[in-house]
């Protein structure tokens, strides 16, 4: 295949020059359009979810912002996430959602969410809203509202405000790709109503009435419009404040005919709101900043030129002496960032160029190879274009041309060196060129396969680096991808343009030509030769020395520690101040503007501009309390300085010259950083213990203890104990008696606290277009101190005034500063900054030292994060990826040799490689980062590509030649020397102006490029000198293995803390409750005469059998001399007799029988009814029992009270004695009742589990249930049946009798013979009746059984007339309980109730006496009693019936 | 090539031990140390424990008002017509000058039917002791006797009443007795004072229960305190009150409780209380006005330092003490501090260290933990 494209190729010239030109055309458009950034933006996937909330403090809006949010969050798809700041106004909620998601699909689900979390929030609480659509690299344009010298007085911070809110904010909005202009600082103009208070108190009026007057004589109207003529008038009624004087004659009330105006209590002026955030400027004080915010993804190179272009624009509108100062301008970054890339890239080109002349020795074929560069470079921009990649300093500032040209390399090297062979000897151009494109054509085939090996093999090699995720694959991607862009490109060029342009451009050289080159070989063919003999001879020396080396690369691979990305160098400074929690906004402002003032007074030439933003903007993207600040140093260019020679070194001597502001310590470091760090953890420090729990206090002790612990630590330079507690308060604790006693409400006295100190807008003013917010809030001398609050006047409901110190203990405490939370936890962290030492091993230092000293009590737990987290993410990642991809190679090594050894052979450059890499590092005293895991990477496919070139020429020489092993590799390194120096060499060079270069941002690649030069000085030597020495051995010795030896270090130390889950088991120790058809079941299976019947019915099944009685059979034997037989001997004869009664009788015997089993299953039936009866009667009885003790339970506590209430009454003497003992009389006779009632429970309790057999205790559910039965009076009722059994039976008895009367029938069968001669079987059948002659006592009997079977028969039918009659009583019976319960649930309960109520409540309030409340309470009680009676007589003979009529 | 990597492998060895740290023991004895430049850049001071007035003062508001003799509401003695006024709103006046001139036919009536009733009356005492001597001889019946002698005495009554009341008003009774009346009389000023409001208008009738005008007497102004339940158990008799004017925080006013309420206010919750002002005050207070201030419950001197002094860490109070000073610098001690009342400038120190000199000023950036 890729011969055929070569061929194509060279065969088609044209094509191939037009292809490449379109390449380059495509290119050059694609390096005017692709966006251009500083670095890769890593911010997660994230949306800030902002509440403010002015007054309220950090537990509430833990409490009743920040909680109900996340919950809500908690459920949306894809969150990876979620965390959360609260403080004093502000909750931020920080929802993190997978990648996947997208940019708006993560916004529209808040956005749904949202409302529903709205409304768990109390609406006067503040409503949340997402942050801007924006990431850490967002803030691409920060400026202060700064004042032209001569200008000072004329601006206040208000006024600056104003003019960046009204002027600057608006017109700078609406750039394409800006998504928000945040303002900070500055005071917020208001117009604001100072009241003050005494004043307000003479007048003896209240702060509400002065914000209701105020709110209601401030409003606008129309009055449509009139038509005059020919004209319509349209109607306005402007009643809008325009002014302070309009305000100050706003009328409060009317006192007695004098109007009190406003300006009779307060001062209306220019106020501000109350603020949370400030910004110093160049110690000058309090300026305005304005932060222009990027959309994610846009390209900011455009955005920042509309910007640009944008505040030109502005700068002339702007009133005299106000300009524009950007400090901090994402543009200067990515020019200096670009500059470095570009510088990177062109020297590297060029020193690519160079050692390839140098090495080659030709300039016709340095420059066909160096074509390679651009037109690579232009390939992998137009890709870049397409794939949306940015470029910058990760992208295209880790391009190494010399590994992109090193298949050039060989190829063009391998066709020159057959063109001078080829000589210079033809004539015909036509001809040579024929055999030109026929060498290039052979050549480029031959050598592409090994170059494109090699390069596949570096593609390989960047899969575990697109395997990485989170920061560092968001970091590294990029950068993988430019890599794999550009050797795709050089692949597809080298197949095409490459081939074409060797046979356009290479002529054979004069080889006799002493040029610079063929010198330089030689001295290195003179050096190399004896090398290599030597160490032919010298095996064991060298290759041990190649292991020692490895280990000794182990062993140094552990000291040189790591860290996650080397950090790129923003050329500005953020310094972090930690002031005390609780300090004040000014106070912080005027610390901030003495540090402005030390550092501009020290460092004149470093120090470019200094602004300190304080607290929170109003869009608080990252939530700051006042005390917080981030002191953005702009930095003049290094060659300026003078105080110090690098940053370090700055940043100490500032550091020195603040400690003149005692008790402050300081964290460096870099805007872009800060906020990468802050938006991807949210914590910005490299280390961050974070401690999980619930309680506050706990958490933050152990925080305390663990900053104590780690502070001797070598290399944890600024310790941070995040601040959580400690916010200084007031804290007003309203006493519930005292308001209830004056008769307010808290909500209003919640209102005049926060409109008294916090102020409250009651409309707006407008200047024109600008609207000013008109505010009411007591003076600012009233605000002063803890006694102005104690004294603020609140009214009571009587409309007198009282100082709120009456209703409430108001007094000072300390209150959480700030509640971080993550996915739901509340946490505490301990930052760490690292310093002069590597991040692994200071994080290794303090896990063991914590590991050892910190216990925690369960539940809480601690966890490590920062940039070590993604430090680790990323080792966790390589550790998989980087043996899978070694294995990849492994695999491909294999295939293109088809041979296990050669695999081995040159997968062995890979350890020796590394050992260069690492030795490199450490000399240059770098730490192991991902970027130089990445350039550990690039350096194994480079390695190997030198090694695939040498075997595979060896091999070739072995398979051409044979021989002596030792002569093919002495001149196959020779002949190979050449290239191998070449491609490495290349390679080599082309980073080392990233190795070396101090250009802006250079420090992110150095680490790599340091790794592949150092990395490749050892790997050539081995593929020199070790390479061929295994290829000795492995050709001529059989079974020797080698196992690449490789140290991966893996830390990580998970805390484990196993959540005890206490679980507790209630214990019932409730008496079981037993319905209706539980008892009657216990009682059937447990009663024992239901057991006797049971038996009965057995014995009747059991005679059922006794129905068919014959007679016993007779065996007889006889013998009889008459009996002779013809032998003549006596027969003895044998016989069996058999006599039966008339079959009628066993017929008739039988139907007794079974009417006996039925009868036996009808008296059983019956017994369990009787019992179901007896058992229900009971239970309705106790139901009756407990009904009724309830009721006297009830009377008996309203008798309780009563006599409490009595014997006060009696006390105060209001009642006389005989009316109490009468209460107490009956309040006795009340418990006696109830006393017997228990009795009686029992009693009827005790009675039922006789019945029941049952021993164990049980209850009946209270409640009166009322029996449901029918009556129908048939003959199926069992008792009838029983009787008609009864009856039958009889019948069957006098048929029995009669049967009895019938003949018996006899069998007779006998056989005889004798034991003589010629004895024969005599045999004999009889058959007789037995007819009873004397039927006497048969007759008499019949006649027993027919009188029986009579009166049998009478009695049954007077016993059905009986039932009849008894049911028909019962029946009204029950119609006349059922009409009485009727009554008492329609007429009487209602009547019952009314009556205790209103006898009680009648007593109570004097209106009857005690002897008619009793007469009612008796009254009401025996209704109740009644009914409960009615309902149990109602079942009584439901049940009754039921037994009767429905067994 | 092979000399390259002895030299490497042993630069390797070499430089490996090399690689050792050094680590610096920063000295910690547990002072801070703060460098006279840091003391002067922070404009720190340094000052010891004094002793300072401690007052345990209680916020009230309240009304300046006349005292009960200092306050006069004028008003007719006798219904009728002011016919003239003869001062105005604010004038002082003495007591016993003249405010208004009333006239009127009820006045004319009154002195009629004094005129009349004494006439009567010199009849009805003739009638009497004619009738007594009768009696005396056992001539006259019981019932006349009594009968002439209840006759006279109620006309005596009624005579005297009428004549006090003339005479209230300042009239000559004698000269009505004999028939000559008064067209109309003039009311003067009960008390010494200051006219307030006059409401009275001339020609209006006027009858007994309408005031004309009140007079307050701005010598014997008070200050009524509206003191609330909770606070009266610490509130007596005999404690100074310090109160200004609302809004004057400048002028502040002596006075001294002479009177606690006993009973609170149904509507109000509150109980009134009474001070006195003090004598020099008295002018600046008019009646009426609210005023609001402190009562001084209590005063005692205790060792204090000023409110700046102390640093707050840890939910801790500290205070920094001088221990050493050196050319450079100085060596502080930081000390727990116990505190006790905390006012506007200063905080009470309860168990007082013994210490000497301490930070006073500019120690708030200062951290001790």
């Amino acid at each position: 295949m890729l011969e055929k494209i070569i061929d194509f190729s060279v065969k088609n010239k044209l094509i191939v020059i037009l292809f490449t030109l379109t390449v380059v055309g495509f290119g050059l458009f694609s390096v005017l359009k692709i966006p251009v950034g500083t670095v890769p933006d890593i911010t997660n996937n994230q949306v800030q979810i902002i509440t403010t909330s002015g007054n309220l403090s950090t537990q509430e809006i833990e409490q009743f912002i920040t909680a109900p949010v996340e919950m809500e969050m908690a459920n949306l798809p894809g969150v990876e996430e979620i965390r959360s700041v609260s403080k004093f106004g502000i909750s931020l909620v920080t929802v993190v959602f997978e990648d996947k998601l997208g940019t708006y699909l993560p916004r529209q689900l808040i956005a749904e969410k949202i409302k529903v979390a709205a409304t768990n929030i109390p609406e006067a609480y503040g409503a949340p809203d997402m942050g801007p659509i924006s990431t850490g690299l967002g803030e691409i344009y920060q400026y202060i509202l700064d004042v032209k010298p001569g200008y000072e007085d004329r601006y206040s911070p208000m006024d600056l405000r104003t003019i960046q809110d009204w002027i600057v904010k608006r017109r700078l909005s609406g750039i394409n790709g800006v998504v928000e202009v945040n303002s900070w600082g500055g005071y917020l103009k208001q117009y604001e109503v100072a009241i003050n208070p005494s004043l307000l108190k003479s007048m003896d009026l209240t702060l509400m009435e002065v914000f209701n007057a105020l709110e209601s004589n401030n409003s606008i109207s129309g009055g449509a419009y009139i038509e005059k003529t020919n004209q319509s008038y349209f109607i306005r009624g402007d009643g809008q404040v325009k002014s302070i004087p309009d305000i100050e004659k706003i009328v409060i009330a009317n006192k007695a005919g004098h109007p009190v105006l406003i300006k009779d209590v307060a001062k209306v002026h220019f106020g501000y709101a109350n603020r949370f955030g400030a910004i110093t400027a160049n110690g000058k004080g309090e300026t305005i900043l304005g932060q222009i915010m990027m959309l994610k993804n846009a390209d900011s190179k455009e955005v920042i030129k509309a910007v640009h272009d944008r505040v030109e624009e502005i700068q002339g509108g702007l009133p005299e002496g106000v300009f524009i100062n950007p400090i901090l301008e994402r543009g200067e970054l990515i020019g200096k960032t670009s500059t470095t890339v570009a510088e990177n890239l062109i020297l590297g080109a060029i020193i690519v160029l160079f050692t390839v002349i140098l090495l080659l020795g030709n300039w016709r074929s340095a420059l066909v190879i160096a074509s390679m560069i651009p037109l690579a470079l232009f390939f992998t921009i137009s890709m870049m274009y397409i794939f949306g990649i940015d470029a910058n300093l990760m992208s295209l500032g880790a391009l190494d041309f010399g590994i992109i040209i090193d298949g050039a390399v060989i190829i063009v090297e391998y066709i020159a060196l057959k063109m001078n062979l080829l000589g210079t000897n033809l004539s015909n151009s036509d001809e040579r060129q024929k055999q030109m494109d026929q060498i290039a054509n052979e050549g480029a085939s031959k050598m592409m396969k090994s170059a494109i090996f090699g390069q596949i093999i570096i593609l390989i090699v960047f899969i575990p680096i697109l395997s990485l995720q989170g920061v560092e694959g968001k970091m590294f991607h990029p950068m993988a991808l430019a890599f794999s862009f550009a050797i795709i490109g050089a692949m597809i060029m080298g197949l095409t343009w490459l081939p074409v342009a060797s046979s356009l451009f290479l002529k054979p050289v004069d080889e006799n030509k002493k040029t610079i080159s063929k010198r330089l070989m030689k001295r290195l063919h003179i050096a190399y030769e004896p090398s290599i003999l030597w160490a032919c001879r010298n095996k064991k020396i060298v290759l041990g020395l190649a292991i020692l080396s490895l280990i000794a690369t182990g062993v140094i691979f552990t000291r040189i520690g790591g860290e996650f990305v080397p950090t790129l160098d923003e050329g500005d400074f953020v310094i972090q101040p930690v002031l005390k929690t609780g300090t004040s906004l000014s106070k912080t402002v005027e610390t901030t503007t003495r540090m402005e003032q030390i550092l501009m007074k020290e460092f004149p030439d470093e120090v470019d501009q200094i602004v300190s933003r304080i607290g929170a903007a109003e869009v608080p993207t990252d939530p700051m309390s006042m005390e917080e600040v981030d002191m953005i140093i702009k930095l003049n260019p290094k060659s300026d300085w003078v105080a110090a020679s690098d940053k370090e070194e700055l940043a100490e001597k500032f550091k020195e010259a603040l400690s003149i502001i005692p008790g402050i310590e300081y964290e460096f470091t870099q805007p872009i950083e800060m906020r990468f760090n802050e938006l991807i953890t949210g914590v910005r420090s490299d280390i961050a213990i974070k401690i999980y729990g619930e309680d506050l206090d706990y958490i933050n002790e152990k925080a305390n203890e663990i900053k104590k612990l780690i502070a001797d630590v070598p290399g944890a330079g600024d310790i941070i104990l995040e601040k959580t507690t400690g916010l200084p308060q007031i804290k007003v604790d309203y006493k519930r008696d005292k308001i209830a006693y004056y008769g307010v409400d808290i909500a209003t006295l919640n209102a005049y606290l926060s409109t008294a100190f916090g102020g409250q807008i009651s409309g707006v003013v407008f200047e024109g277009e600008k609207r000013f917010d008109m505010v009411v809030r007591l003076q600012d001398q009233s605000r002063t101190d803890i006694a102005d609050i104690r004294r603020l006047m609140v009214p009571v409901s009587s409309g007198h005034q009282i100082p709120l110190a009456e209703l409430a203990d108001i007094e000072y405490t300390k209150g959480p500063a700030k509640i971080s939370r993550e996915n739901t936890r509340r946490r505490v962290v301990v930052a760490v900054n690292v310093r002069n030492r590597d991040l692994q091993s200071v994080i290794e230092d303090i896990q063991i030292l914590i590991d050892q000293n910190i216990k925690l009590t369960p539940g809480n737990y601690i966890e490590y994060g920062g940039q070590f987290e993604n430090l680790q993410n990323a080792t966790n990642r390589l550790m998989l990826a980087v043996p899978v991809s070694l294995l990849l190679i492994f695999i491909f090594l294999h295939f293109a040799f088809k041979s296990l050894k050669d695999a081995i052979m040159i997968f062995t450059a890979i350890p020796l490689a590394t050992v260069g890499g690492v030795f490199l590092l450490w000399l240059r005293g770098m730490p192991f980062s991902v970027s130089a895991g990445v350039g550990f990477i690039a350096l194994f496919g480079i390695a190997v590509l030198n090694g695939i070139v040498l075997i595979e020429h060896l091999k070739e020489l072995l398979h051409e030649n044979g021989g002596n092993i030792k002569n093919i590799i002495v001149r196959g390194t020779k002949d190979r020397l050449r290239p191998v120096l070449l491609t490495a060499g290349a390679a080599a060079m082309g980073f080392l102006p990233m190795a070396i270069s101090t250009g802006a941002g250079a420090e992110v690649q150095r680490p790599l490029a340091t790794v592949v030069i150092g990395g490749l000085i050892t790997s050539t030597l081995l593929t020199l000198i070790a390479l061929p020495l295994l290829f000795e051995i492995f050709y001529n010795v059989e079974r020797i293995q080698f196992f690449p030896f490789k140290v991966i270090r893996s830390k990580g130390t998970a805390v484990l803390i196993g959540l005890m889950l206490l679980s507790s088991t209630s214990l019932s120790a409730q008496k079981q409750e037993l319905k209706l058809d539980q008892i009657i079941e216990i009682a059937i299976n447990n009663n024992k005469q239901v057991k006797a019947s049971e038996l009965e019915v057995e014995k009747a099944n059991v005679m059922k059998g006794t129905a068919f009685s014959p007679d016993k059979t007779t065996i007889a034997y006889s013998t009889d001399e008459n009996n002779i037989a013809e032998n003549g001997y006596p027969l003895k004869v044998w016989g069996v007799e058999q006599r039966i009664d008339f079959p009628g009788l066993y017929v008739s015997q039988g139907k007794m029988r079974r009417l006996e089993v039925d009868i036996a299953e009808t008296e059983m039936s019956i017994q369990k009814s009787t019992l179901q009866k007896e058992l229900s009667l009971l239970y309705y009885e106790l139901q009756m029992l407990q009904s009724q003790l309830n009721i006297y339970r009830q009377l008996d506590s309203v008798l309780i009270k009563l006599e409490q209430f009595n014997e006060r009454r009696y006390e105060v003497k209001d009642i006389s004695q005989l009316d109490l003992l009468n209460i107490k009389a009956k309040k006795n006779r009340a418990m006696v009742t109830e006393n017997n009632l228990n009795l009686s429970i029992n009693n009827t309790l005790k009675r039922l589990k006789v019945v029941m057999n049952y021993n164990e205790d049980f209850t009946i559910p209270v409640s009166s249930e009322l029996v449901v039965s029918t009556i129908s009076v048939s003959d199926s009722l069992l008792l009838f049946k029983w009787y008609e059994l009864q009856n039958q039976h009889a019948q069957s008895l006098v048929k029995v009798e009669k049967n009895k009367m019938l003949p018996d029938i006899t069998f007779n069968y006998f056989i005889g013979s004798n034991s003589y001669e010629n004895a024969q079987n005599y045999q004999g059948f009889e058959v007789g009746l037995a007819i009873p002659l004397f039927f006497g006592n048969h007759s008499a009997n019949i006649k027993a059984a027919k009188l029986t079977e009579q009166s049998q028969s009478l009695r049954f039918s007077n016993q059905m007339d009986l039932i009849r009659n008894e049911l028909e009583k019962m029946n009204g019976e029950q119609k006349r309980y059922a009409t009485l319960i009727d009554n008492y649930n329609q007429v009487e309960k209602p009547l019952a109730d009314e009556m205790m109520r209103t006898a009680l409540k009648a007593y109570q309030l004097g209106g009857v006496s005690f002897y008619e409340l009793s007469a009612n309470l008796e009254e009401a009680i025996n209704i109740q009693m009644n009914f409960f009676e009615n309902v149990f007589n109602y079942n009584r003979i439901s049940l009754e019936m039921k037994y009767y009529s429905n067994y | 090539m092979k000399a390259t990597a002895y030299i490497l492998l042993i630069s390797l060895f070499i430089s490996s031990c090399n690689h050792t740290k050094t680590e610096e023991e920063s000295t910690d004895n547990n002072l801070i140390e703060i460098s006279k430049q840091q003391f002067e850049a922070e404009q720190m001071e340094l000052g010891t424990i004094a002793q300072i007035a401690f007052p345990a003062k209680l916020y009230f508001s309240g009304y300046i008002k006349p005292s009960t003799n200092g306050w006069a509401k004028v008003g007719l003695p006798v219904e009728g017509i002011v016919q003239q006024i003869k001062v105005n709103v604010g004038q002082e006046v003495k007591k016993g000058d003249p405010l208004f001139v009333i006239g009127g036919n009820p006045f004319i009536d009154l002195q009629k039917e004094f005129a009349e009733s004494s006439a009567r009356l010199n009849q009805l005492k003739v009638d009497f002791n004619r009738v007594s001597l009768l009696y005396k001889e056992n001539i006259g019946t019981e019932k006349e006797f009594v009968t002439a002698q209840s006759a006279y005495q109620s006309e005596l009554a009624m005579n005297n009443a009428i004549k006090m009341k003339l005479e209230n008003i300042g009239l000559n009774v004698d000269r009505i007795a004999k028939g000559s009346l008064y067209t109309s009389y003039t009311i003067t000023a009960p008390i010494k004072g200051f006219i307030t409001d006059i409401k009275a208008v001339v020609g209006e009738y006027t009858d007994q229960q309408e005031d004309l005008t009140s007079i307050v007497d701005n010598e014997q102004l008070r200050l009524q305190l509206i003191v609330f339940e909770k606070d009266i158990a610490s509130v007596h008799k005999g404690q100074k009150v310090e109160f200004h004017a609302s809004g004057n925080l400048q002028e502040i006013a002596f006075a001294n409780l002479d009177f606690v309420g006993k009973t609170v206010d149904p509507d109000s919750k509150s109980i009134e209380c009474y001070a006195s002002i003090e004598a020099e005050y008295l002018n600046k207070y008019i009646n009426n006005q609210y005023v609001e201030g402190e009562i001084i419950l209590s005063s005692d001197t205790v060792s204090a330092l000023p409110v700046d002094a102390v640093i707050q860490a840890d939910d801790q109070s500290y205070i920094l003490s001088l221990e050493q000073e050196t050319d450079s610098s100085y060596l502080f001690q930081k000390i727990h501090l116990q505190e006790g009342r905390i006012t506007k400038d200063y905080v009470e120190v309860i168990e007082n260290p013994n210490v000497d000199k301490i930070i006073i000023k500019g120690a708030y950036n200062i951290m001790v933990d």
